[in-house]
């Protein structure tokens, strides 16, 4: 068993099959080898790697992408559009939070996990004007009025014409 | 704004889903394309953070110039005019750029990776550039389909870094494509079925000056390029296509191809893939498959001969071959047991797929015959055998299960069977072939329909319906074999009771 110490200082007694699916303790563990002593996570909260371990837990056993076959990868995350039913009802969660399992899954290098996130992103993004896309995600519009025209001019050609 | 909006990496990944569909081929999925670059469009134009990565990713993949030209103040009227898009002539009569506006046209040039041109209509408004420089220096795939004299203008877009380059015609501009290319992997000269003048020579030395190929396609080569070719380290796939460029029988010496495992032909005749297989060795070669318009008996012969003497019987997997000699030119009727495709390759033990398809004369194959390709080919699972309508049958069910006994991976088979003489009893046989489910009679004649039913659903569990060419009494077979299937669903103890009267 792996103890994980999160940022609010909960412990969590994780399987060492389920917590592997993450690179980083992945090669914590086998830097460190067999120990009783906890890994701090400063990065994750509680709450957000309580989602993390249900994904982990769900996904045990499946094979983890290869590292040294970065074309195929992305050619499989091509194919792979769509999210399975199981990680999209996981991944059915308010922003904050999804945004929290994205950077959690990004520091503790779980691909398939910053994947379904980044997907999840990207379909909310798809079909939305400038103006939507900065109501979703409460942005600010730091272009000039100007630089802002320059843009859509330059880019008229990938308007639906 | 949530600040994993503001980490490059998640970003990156977040786009790269955005723009997923803009690598989607364009016939599959135009409206999905459409809608990531109208989706790009809309990041890059959100906040200055998103800016960057959203152009990169919507600029990599253009079609034609007009993007690029649309940067162009004086030009962006012209061909934003209307709603239906730039018409085909508007930049006729059009001045060239001046220096001042080839900047505005490189803005986003660097970020191109991929780009299709199929007409030179705009070219000549890039006079501006020097002829031999580069204006995309990060472009890793051309797709070039403009004829000559226009081709001069193809050194604009021989970049450094390009890895994948389709071009349509040979001109004299490609003889240093592996110069200006150092990455160029994949290479396919196609559409130049007649190679006139000077073409074979200047197709030569294209060739000769790629050093980094992982694939080729092209016209037949000259001895000399074919001998290059034969020592590139690199090479994996090889593709022939049409045209009728010998390769000189005189030479003696064998050209090794190490590492190919994938050689295709597409040909009007056999004769340069003879010499080819003939001259060569493919210590490799996993994937042979070829497409010949007119291939008579005896040269279908030589071919076959070459092929099973090319070095490759501990590696060849698939051998695929097609002849549309639709005109009836094979006078040489062969002799029954002659044609002997099967006997050259039993010695190709790896062999996955096998699929001979002839309009004029058919694959010999008896049941010894069969018995000794199944068990020299345990690991086939795919065999066609067509086209065979023109000798009687000589393969009975006796034969195919004898066969089918020893190659139990075997999912789609094709082959003539002499369904007429029952010569085999379901009832008196334990055996199931539970690997074959697409299973293909061509023209093969049967008369008792009730009895082939029963060997097919008793022998063959998984094949639901048996494929034909013509015979309607096959028709009647795959009715009550779906019978058969249906009531088994509900009574898994069925007997073959006869069909109901219908």
């Amino acid at each position: 068993m792996v103890h994980l110490v999160t940022s609010d200082n909960v412990e969590f007694v994780v399987e060492k099959e389920v917590v592997e699916r993450s690179v980083l303790i992945k090669n914590m563990l086998e830097d460190v080898g067999e120990s009783d002593q906890s890994i701090p996570l400063a990065n994750v909260s509680s709450a957000v790697l309580r989602k993390v371990i249900e994904y982990c837990e769900h996904h045990r056993g499946e094979p983890l992408p290869s590292g040294d076959a970065d074309q195929n990868q992305d050619e499989t995350r091509k194919r792979t559009t769509d999210i399975s039913e199981w990680d999209q009802k996981f991944i059915t969660v308010d922003q904050e939070m999804l945004f929290e399992i994205i950077l959690a899954a990004n520091y503790l290098d779980i691909k398939s996990l910053l994947d379904v996130g980044c997907k999840t992103v990207a379909n909310m993004i798809k079909g939305k004007t400038p103006d939507e896309i900065r109501r979703l995600f409460n942005i600010v519009n730091d272009f000039t009025p100007e630089e802002e025209a320059q843009i859509k001019k330059e880019n008229e050609w990938a308007e639906d014409r | 704004m949530h600040q994993a909006l503001l980490v490059p990496e998640i970003l990156l990944d977040i786009f790269a889903h955005v723009n997923e569909s803009v690598d989607l081929p364009y016939d599959d999925s135009p409206c999905e394309r459409s809608l990531s670059r109208q989706s790009l469009a809309s990041l890059a134009t959100t906040c200055k953070a998103f800016h960057e990565p959203a152009m990169d990713f919507l600029w990599a993949n253009i079609d034609e110039l007009e993007p690029l030209l649309g940067c162009v103040t004086r030009l962006h009227p012209m061909i934003y005019r209307g709603d239906a898009g730039p018409s085909e002539s508007w930049s006729e009569g059009v001045e060239p750029l001046s220096e001042h506006e080839a900047y505005q046209f490189l803005r986003h040039a660097v970020r191109v990776r991929s780009i299709d041109i199929s007409s030179d209509r705009n070219f000549h408004l890039l006079t501006v550039f020097p002829t031999e420089t580069c204006i995309f220096p990060r472009l890793q795939s051309l797709l070039w389909q403009v004829e000559a004299p226009n081709n001069m203008y193809l050194h604009r877009f021989l970049s450094h870094t390009l890895r994948f380059g389709y071009l349509s015609a040979i001109h004299p501009a490609l003889k240093s494509i592996g110069t200006h290319c150092t990455s160029l992997e994949a290479l396919t000269i196609g559409d130049a079925e007649d190679l006139r003048g000077d073409e074979p020579f200047l197709l030569a030395e294209t060739i000769r000056s790629c050093t980094q190929l992982r694939h080729l396609g092209c016209p037949p080569l000259e001895w000399e390029a074919w001998d290059h070719l034969s020592n590139l380290p690199t090479l994996l796939k090889l593709e022939i296509g049409s045209g009728s460029w010998p390769l000189d029988r005189h030479d003696l010496t064998f050209a090794p191809f190490l590492n190919v495992t994938i050689l295709n032909f597409y040909v009007q005749t056999a004769s340069y893939t003879v010499t080819a297989l003939q001259r060569s060795e493919f210590p490799s070669l996993q994937q042979f498959e070829m497409h010949v318009q007119v291939m008579p008996f005896a040269q279908a012969e030589q071919l076959f001969c070459a092929l099973s003497q090319c070095n490759t019987c501990h590696t060849l997997e698939y051998i695929v071959i097609f002849s549309f000699d639709t005109d009836g030119d094979s006078d040489e009727e062969p002799s029954d047991n002659s044609f002997t495709a099967i006997t050259q390759f039993l010695h190709f033990t790896q062999l996955r797929t096998l699929g001979l398809v002839f309009e004029n004369y058919p694959v010999y194959l008896d049941n010894d015959l069969l018995l000794r390709a199944m068990s020299s080919w345990p690991h086939i699972r795919y065999m066609t055998l067509a086209n065979h309508q023109l000798r009687p049958p000589t393969i009975t069910f006796r034969g195919l299960f004898d066969g089918l006994r020893l190659c139990p991976h075997l999912d789609s088979l094709q082959l003539h069977l002499d369904a007429v003489n029952i010569d085999i009893d379901p009832e008196t046989e334990s055996f199931q072939h539970t690997s074959l489910q697409k299973f293909n009679v061509g023209f093969s004649n049967v008369e008792d329909v009730e009895a082939a039913t029963r060997i097919i659903f008793s022998m063959l569990p998984c094949v639901e319906q048996v494929r034909h060419a013509d015979e309607n009494q096959w028709d009647k077979v795959n009715q009550r074999l779906k019978y058969l299937k249906s009531s088994a669903v509900l009574d898994p103890h069925i007997t073959l009771e006869p069909a109901p009267a219908t």
